[in-house]
């Protein structure tokens, strides 16, 4: 299961975990999608966006979790804070796009690319409301 | 909302640290509720009040506006 920083008790230290997002995208995504290109319809491809799917809907059900189990009520809250500005991000981003490939001749956004906005919306809001309120020393 | 948490602290000599042990939440949630950005939901309220000994009345008072209302 991939993982993101966990921020620590006084709001500064991060710590990661397992397989950082970083090496999936670079690692496997990126490839996956060159593979898949050229061999359109093929078992293997069918299987590869199987797995890449599970995956990241994997990594969505674990975000969920993880901000849903945070014991501390406060860090709680930041994080539902931070998913609902990516929620909010996303929707605003596919929708205005959406109506630009509707009315224009824009380039048509991949559905695929709902996830990776996501995940820079949150990654970011959580970022900068876990800095607002680091505390420093007493 | 105000609060006197940091006074009761001092009462006590502990640190942010030590209150944050002491409920099992973060020094980042103590904080927040010190300098009153964040209010603690209604069972942090009531550790906080079991663990000084005091009523929940006697820790948070709400925040009065210019018109008194």
């Amino acid at each position: 299961m991939l993982c993101e920083p966990i921020v620590g008790d006084d709001g500064g230290r991060k710590k990661r975990k397992l397989v950082p997002l970083e090496v999936f995208i670079y690692g496997v995504f990126l490839p996956a999608v060159l593979f898949a290109h050229p061999h359109r319809n093929s078992l293997g491809a069918y299987a590869l966006a199987l797995f890449l799917s599970l995956s990241m809907v994997g990594t969505m059900i674990a975000l969920a979790v993880m901000a849903a189990r945070r014991t501390d009520e406060f860090q709680r809250t930041l994080l539902t804070q931070a998913m609902l500005w990516g929620i909010t991000g996303t929707l605003s981003i596919t929708t205005v796009w959406g109506l630009l490939q509707f009315f224009t001749d824009v380039w048509q956004l991949p559905l695929l690319s709902a996830f990776p906005i996501f995940l820079a919306i949150f990654m970011t809001a959580k970022t900068v409301l876990f800095r607002r309120y680091r505390v420093g020393n007493e | 909302m105000n609060n006197r948490l940091r006074v009761l602290r001092a009462e006590r000599r502990w640190s942010q640290a030590d209150l944050a042990q002491r409920l099992e939440v973060s020094r980042q949630s103590i904080n927040a509720i010190e300098t009153g950005k964040y209010d603690p939901s209604l069972p942090l309220a009531f550790k906080l009040a079991r663990l000084f000994e005091t009523t929940i009345e006697a820790i948070f008072t709400e925040e009065r506006h210019l018109d008194g209302q």
